[in-house]
């Protein structure tokens, strides 16, 4: 009996051993879908089908020191998720050093939106949901570099395709 | 750290185990030498889950106790029940929510253990149906996002929901020794698979009393416990 029961426990030890450590589910996968970023393209704006990349384009929040800087076509920002409104500075040719023909010039783009949260699982706890996406620009004293905008969503919710097209 | 805490109650649990077979070592030496008829008890063991308690004192994210009991109805075979309450605080980087509520199991156990003379132990199976009521605070979240830009968006308006149940279906492996004349030390482990599930609207069943951790993808949960029994002897056959 007493070998048996040590044999017992210890099968006991094992198992309890191995089920408490299962811990799976702790960290956010990367592929699972969270809150979405904005994701705009940017167009010939004499030549609307064909793409023109942004350059030097910095995109920062007002009254934020840093901000995110991108060179291609298409880049992905995020929405504030506390409030309803974010409003970015789009500075093209923002490193005015490289090419004195273009120098920096600066857009405020404002983007305005209704959210809702959804519970996504347990390691990722909530991401937001944007609705009625709209916008309102303003190119300010050095004029605009943005010709146009266009939304094509307005619910900002997934990263398959671009819900706003800008043209310059 | 809860990992941590688990296999410490655990050691302590198989100290305590260990050196109560060999108590029965002794015991069981006198029992054979002095009584060599053949003894069957019929009655009803009652006994406290010793787990639960000391992870209330270890664990600050935890409060719980279990009574647990059986009733031999044939040779072999247990009458089974557990009723217990548990409150439990889950704490991810992401979300923090605490579960509070009430459980019973009950089914029976199998005892395949063959007995020496006037021995009354058992090595069993056991099936448990099991049903729990509880309700779930979620006490603070964060919004998930993939940037840094912006600080983290971390709410702390609590939110409540309540009665949430859960129902499910359980198997048990596990000992019954007899320490002294009618004290009975236990031990199992459960694993569960979940029948119905009450989802709060707009959140998740993070942990379930009586049944545990909920786990993402996959319907079953795991558990174990300690017992210290008493069986009050009906009849001897």
């Amino acid at each position: 009996m007493i070998k048996t029961t040590f044999k017992i426990l210890g099968v006991l030890a094992v198992l309890t051993i191995l089920l408490v450590s299962c811990e799976r589910d702790d960290i956010c996968a990367e592929s699972t879908p969270t809150t979405a970023l904005l994701i705009i393209r940017f167009y010939d704006a004499d030549n609307p089908t064909e793409f023109k990349a942004a350059s030097d384009l910095v995109v920062a929040e007002v009254g934020a020191s840093t901000g995110l800087i991108f060179t291609g076509d298409s880049i992905a920002i995020p929405l504030r998720t506390d409030i309803d409104i974010t409003t970015y500075r789009f500075t093209n040719n923002a490193n005015a050093d490289i090419d004195a023909d273009n120098p920096p010039n600066e857009d405020l783009i404002n983007f305005d939106y209704i959210r809702t949260e959804e519970y996504v699982s347990k390691a990722c706890g909530f991401r937001s949901l944007y609705e009625q996406l709209g916008i309102a620009r303003d190119g300010q004293d050095d004029g605009s570099w943005i010709r146009e905008l266009i939304i094509d969503n307005t619910s900002v919710n997934d990263a398959t395709a671009a819900h706003i097209r800008i043209f310059h | 750290m809860m990992q941590q805490q688990h296999i410490f109650v655990f050691f302590i649990s198989l100290w305590l185990g260990l050196a109560a077979s060999n108590l029965l070592a002794q015991e069981e030496v006198v029992i054979i030498d002095s009584i060599p008829a053949k003894t069957q008890y019929y009655g009803l063991r009652i006994g406290v889950d010793i787990a639960k308690p000391l992870r209330t004192l270890l664990d600050d994210d935890y409060s719980g106790f279990e009574i647990t009991g059986d009733f031999r109805i044939k040779d072999r075979y247990y009458l089974a029940a557990e009723i217990g309450n548990e409150n439990r605080i889950t704490d991810l980087p992401n979300i923090n929510s605490t579960s509070t509520g009430s459980y019973i199991k009950a089914g029976f156990n199998y005892n395949a253990y063959d007995n020496w003379l006037g021995m009354n132990n058992l090595i069993y199976a056991g099936v448990r149906g099991g049903f729990s009521t509880f309700s779930q605070d979620l006490n603070s979240y964060t919004i998930y996002t993939t940037t840094d830009l912006f600080e983290d968006d971390t709410r702390t308006d609590s939110r409540s929901f309540s009665g949430l149940s859960a129902s499910w279906l359980e198997f048990q492996l596990g000992v019954q020794v007899e320490l002294f004349s009618n004290i009975y030390l236990g031990a199992n482990v459960q694993i569960k698979r979940s029948i119905t599930n009450t989802e709060p609207d707009g959140f998740e069943n993070l942990f379930i009393p009586g049944f545990g951790k909920t786990t993402d993808g996959s319907s079953f949960g795991v558990g174990y416990s300690y017992t210290l029994s008493y069986l009050i002897p009906f009849f001897k056959r």
